[in-house]
């Protein structure tokens, strides 16, 4: 394993108008870490995620990727290093096929997004790729069918494929499980636990057993700050955190 | 076997039912083409006139259609480029007379898609109406230099004497009458391979399938390694060469420039133009032209308040067959092919 983790935050801070949304925040995930961020609502995780993956930039601060300092650099180039995200509300292609969605990844993914003119040969090999992706989320049935009439939990299923077609070293998955029922969270759980491979991942997730069946270590977030960071085991005997996050769930 | 696996994958994934339509849709463009080549055979020498202007229009709607249709942008100021392109082809003939037509065809639209990257740096940072507005503001700023920068562009009088002398292969009679045939099937010559080009880039390339993605999800296609930015000013700079194309064969086909080529109400008419034919497909603004040049014609001949006629009848569009023409036709087309279909079963 490389040294550089694949992660690291140095002391990110932001704030929006109505005062400090991210304080001092340090986050280390080495290669192949899975690694869970949880929190209360307010707490700063989708602020966090967005300045991991370029939509906002910090107000101080260092976002490091495999040793590369990439705060300044745009949402499209840091996926082109290897960052992938998923979305809590969802942003798909929504009026074109799963197929569409799929070759609209693939394509950026291998390179071939712009080429301006026809080359069979090289772009065949993309349309096989696509089916493979589609099928390794369950969804090689619906190939042909529009984004925005398949039910909500193959939509899930789709943003998450869209992420794995195009091979991140670092998944992202914001609130994957959100409005899902108890037997597609289940699916799932199965389902990143047999395709994440080796891959890093950092998941903002509220439903507890998602965080518990896929992270190795937990980091948690409360008012913009890090309260504290350990094993899923650590973490759900900790009593600052049951007090202000596990505690409020049971309640 | 021409066609490419994208493009023979894309269409399946429409289902057999559409992909036909993909195939009708080629037809389309086919005989659309073939009738305007072979249409000044059997029309009368001012209708020849007459679809010169039409297919200078129509290519100038398409390139206005190109942003509308393929990266949700709404121009109101396309005719900065159109106009722009016309009098920097007569400048450039004014300075080199013996310039030969192909290089100041090229020259011309060049120098338009230079003056799109300049323009578009700024206009496709913002969409919706602050893209509208700034492409009305720079609209406004070249119908005011044209109008005012008398020494240049010769103010309300225009540029006149237009006249290409050098043609290279090209027979000397293909000039020599503006608004004749052998003008016209210059200017098609020109036109044509032209508008195909960018029909192929834009229906049947991963390109295409790039700017179509911005369009649908810019948010996602920059999350996906889109540079979305960059996307978008391709396709601007793109639409402002063809428009640039468009104003430079209005410029040959006329034989003289005037601010119309830059008013802002051309600006507007090319929007008409552009849904009245069909802003859906491709080729839908080159029939909306070919239609608006023969309606106003018949009308401004009736009667001087041709306009409102014709407002008339674009609200009437818009109200009635928000696709435009062109989607009217393919509808009902469609409708037949399921009642033939329903009485085969």
């Amino acid at each position: 394993m490389s040294e550089l983790p694949t992660l690291h935050l140095s002391r990110i801070a932001k704030s929006f108008g109505s005062g400090p949304v991210l304080q001092d925040v340090n986050l280390s995930l080495q290669s192949g870490e899975r690694r869970g961020l949880i929190g209360p609502n307010g707490a700063g995780k989708t602020t966090l995620i967005n300045i991991i993956t370029g939509g906002l930039a910090p107000d101080s601060g260092d976002v490091f990727f495999q040793g590369q300092r990439i705060t300044g650099l745009s949402p499209y180039r840091r996926n082109r290093i290897g960052i992938g995200r998923s979305f809590q509300i969802l942003s798909l292609f929504g009026e074109m096929t799963v197929r569409e969605n799929l070759r609209n990844a693939l394509l950026r993914h291998r390179g071939l997004h712009v080429l301006p003119w026809r080359a069979a040969a090289r772009l065949a090999p993309i349309e096989d790729e696509v089916a493979q992706a589609a099928e390794l989320v369950g969804l090689g049935d619906v190939l042909k069918a529009r984004v925005d009439t398949l039910p909500y939990g193959m939509q899930r299923r789709l943003d998450i494929a869209l992420v794995l077609a195009q091979e991140p070293a670092l998944v992202v998955l914001d609130e994957p499980a959100a409005g899902l029922s108890g037997a597609e969270t289940r699916d799932l759980i199965d389902l990143l636990q047999t395709r994440l491979g080796d891959r890093t991942l950092l998941l903002v997730e509220h439903d507890m057993d998602v965080v518990y069946s896929l992270s190795d270590r937990i980091t948690v977030l409360d008012y913009g700050r890090v309260l504290a960071e350990g094993s899923p085991a650590e973490i759900s005997a900790n009593s600052d955190v049951r007090r202000v996050y596990l505690g409020e769930d049971a309640a | 076997m021409s066609q490419t696996l994208l493009a023979r994958t894309t269409a399946a994934d429409r289902g057999p039912r559409l992909s036909s339509a993909k195939r009708a849709e080629t037809a389309a463009t086919v005989l659309l083409l073939a009738l305007l080549i072979v249409a000044p055979t059997f029309v009368s020498r001012s209708t020849v006139n007459d679809l010169g202007q039409a297919v200078c229009l129509g290519l100038f709607a398409i390139s206005f259609n190109l942003l509308f249709k393929y990266s949700g942008l709404l121009s109101f100021g396309h005719a900065a480029f159109f106009g722009f392109a016309a009098y920097a082809e007569a400048l450039l003939l004014q300075s080199w007379p013996g310039l030969p037509l192909p290089l100041l065809v090229v020259g011309t639209v060049l120098s338009t898609a230079i003056l799109g990257l300049l323009l578009g740096q700024v206009c496709v940072r913002r969409s919706g109406a602050y893209f509208s507005m700034t492409t009305l503001t720079i609209g406004a700023f070249f119908y005011a230099v044209a109008f005012k920068w008398q020494g240049v562009t010769g103010g309300t009088d225009g540029l006149d004497s237009f006249m290409p002398q050098n043609l290279l292969l090209l027979p000397r009679w293909s000039l020599d009458n503006p608004g004749t045939a052998q003008t016209y099937w210059l200017i098609l010559a020109i036109l044509i391979p032209a508008a195909l080009a960018a029909w192929a880039l834009l229906e049947w390339t991963p390109w295409g399938n790039a700017v179509v993605a911005v369009r649908s999800n810019e948010k996602r296609a920059a999350f996906l390694g889109y540079d979305t930015h960059g996307v978008k000013l391709a396709n601007f700079v793109l639409s402002a060469a063809l428009a640039g194309v468009a104003g430079a064969l209005w410029a040959i086909d006329n034989g003289f420039v005037s601010t119309d080529s830059v008013d802002l109400s051309f600006s507007t008419t090319v929007i008409i133009v552009a849904l009245l034919g069909g802003s859906g497909w491709f080729w839908g603004p080159m029939v909306g032209a070919v239609i608006y040049i023969a309606v106003s014609d018949r009308l401004s001949a009736l009667t001087p308040h041709w306009q409102i006629f014709l407002g008339l009848a674009f609200v009437g569009i818009v109200l009635f067959a928000p696709r435009g023409l062109a989607g009217l036709v393919q509808s009902i087309w469609q409708r037949v092919l399921t009642r033939r279909g329903r009485q085969n079963v």
